[in-house]
């Protein structure tokens, strides 16, 4: 559909398209060391039980891409997809304000400018709302954040509408997956996507989807797939959030696990009014073949 | 100066202020300043009654009332006139748990469907339409640990964007009629925040010192 229109961009639009190639990579320096950092056409996973900050990370991360470089953003333009009506703009307003040096209201609305945000109601609405969105992906060079939250807010009632056969279940959800792995490397986007874990990790299996990808080195994280296969063949970066119980009522903790290197990473996380700050200590665990993990601080 | 006719405000019926003549209250001032109770009384107003017609309760007993009653919601609001005085604003459901735990367990997959649609006509009705969207829900004990945490489960803890724990007030100088409501989620605020409320006064502790050690 946008062939054509891509072919003929002009040169400041190549430029910009170029420009933006190496943008990303410091999009959290904290979360992304720079082996892991999201190279553009990747697909990271946000993965945990609810109020572990899942969202609350898409926001911090949202703000800075779209904060003025001069204010110590990315300048870069994000596509927001909220599948369970989550989004609360208000918050984002909050965490843009207090990032700021100067927080007048023409500033806010100029970071506003370059945040887009759809809302989907079912799986077959993401779908036909990513094939209309490829042409906004033409006309918006400098977009090149995507956020889906959340892909599996639609999975139950997939389940029931797809019958008996488990393919028909996944049907959408796979072309969903298919697409945006199409619309994330044909126009070199980073998608952060977050799941839900709607699935406890020790009860047996009901009739669901058959993946085997229960991996050692999981490192006690409460994660069972259970969204098609297609979807997991496509997340390159997996982060697990979880819920410190036993200490303060704001801290929370993500596990970072890069699918290619597996490379683990353990962060700390303060959520407060202001938004989310990283907690500066974190271990690295590596596995090595025998199975033996090596925690090592740093 | 200020003499009281129909349409002055909202309420003030030609009736009305023929009820309010016939007691001597003539003027914006004499009903200012006349003791309200009492002209209501006297006039044989009820103006509780108009409040409690603005509530309309809708009995509901299974997902599926529950679901048809919503859908039939969403289509009054949504053609309704903006800006007339009976716009609904808040959608109360008391309690969530009552329908849909019937439907949970075993391996039924369809019941779990119908929970998750039932959450989203309630969220279109919250982000569509507007509307304010109350959700009382009860509290299982966990197999395991014993812990007490929200029923319906893992999938329904995503669909509230706040969660309010109410709890019965715990201490000895502690009356029957108070409440703890904790915050344990929030979009917005930082969570734990805790206030102590007497449902006898509806006022919270800090505010009446004087209530403390007098149940009423």
């Amino acid at each position: 559909m946008c062939s054509a229109f891509h072919r003929a961009e002009s040169g400041t639009e190549l430029l910009a398209r170029l420009e933006g190639r190496s943008s990303l990579k410091e999009i959290e320096p904290y979360l992304f060391a720079n082996e892991d950092s999201p190279v553009l056409g990747d697909i990271l996973e946000f993965h945990g039980p609810e109020g572990t900050g899942k969202t609350e990370m898409l926001y911090h991360l949202t703000a800075r891409c779209i904060l003025p470089k001069s204010e110590g953003g990315l300048e870069v333009e994000v596509l927001f997809i909220d599948t369970d009506y989550h989004f609360d703009m208000l918050r984002l307003v909050t965490v843009l304000e207090h990032r700021l040096s100067q927080s007048c209201e023409e500033v806010v609305k100029r970071c506003l400018g370059r945040f887009f945000l759809v809302y989907c109601s079912s799986s077959i609405q993401l779908l036909l709302t990513l094939y209309s969105l490829e042409a906004m992906f033409c006309g918006h060079p400098s977009l090149r954040l995507l956020i889906v939250d959340s892909l599996s807010a639609f999975y139950w009632i997939d389940r029931v509408n797809g019958g008996e056969s488990v393919n028909l279940q996944e049907s959408t959800l796979k072309k969903c997956s298919q697409f945006l792995e199409k619309l994330v490397k044909e126009y070199r986007l980073v998608l952060f996507a977050t799941t839900q874990s709607i699935m406890r990790k020790t009860s047996h299996l009901r009739e669901g989807p058959s993946s085997a990808f229960t991996h050692p080195s999981d490192a006690g994280v409460d994660y069972r797939p259970y969204l098609c296969k297609a979807w997991q063949q496509v997340v390159k970066h997996r982060i697990f959030f979880s819920k410190d119980d036993s200490k303060t009522s704001n801290q929370f903790s993500l596990v970072s696990r890069h699918l290619k290197s597996n490379n683990l990473k353990k962060h700390f996380l303060l959520l407060e009014k202001v938004g989310l700050s990283f907690v500066h200590m974190y271990h690295k665990m590596v596995f090595l073949q025998d199975g033996v993990q090596v925690l090592k601080s740093l | 100066m200020g003499l009281l006719r129909a349409g002055l405000c909202p309420g003030l019926t030609q009736d009305v202020v023929q009820l309010l003549r016939g007691r001597g209250i003539r003027t914006v001032v004499d009903l200012v300043s006349a003791d309200l109770e009492e002209v209501a009384q006297k006039c044989g107003l009820s103006y509780k009654a108009g409040a409690l017609q603005r509530i309309q309760v809708v009995h509901a007993f299974d997902i599926f009332q529950m679901l048809d009653a919503l859908q039939d919601l969403r289509s009054t609001v949504a053609q309704q006139v903006s800006g007339s005085s009976g716009t609904v604003k808040v959608v109360v459901v008391d309690s969530v748990t009552a329908v849909v735990s019937p439907l949970l367990g075993g391996q039924q997959r369809e019941g779990l469907a119908l929970m998750m649609q039932l959450a989203q006509e309630l969220k279109t009705l919250a982000r569509d339409l507007g509307l304010a969207v109350v959700v009382t829900n009860h509290m299982t004990r966990e197999r395991d640990s014993g812990k007490l945490k929200p029923a319906l489960g893992r999938s329904w803890s995503f669909v509230p964007s706040t969660r309010i724990l109410l709890d019965t007030g715990e201490g000895a100088g502690a009356s029957g009629s108070q409440r703890t409501a904790c915050l344990i989620k929030s979009p917005r605020l930082p969570t734990g925040f805790q206030e102590t409320v007497d449902i006898g006064t509806w006022g919270t502790l800090k505010q009446s010192p004087a209530l403390q050690g007098h149940p009423t």
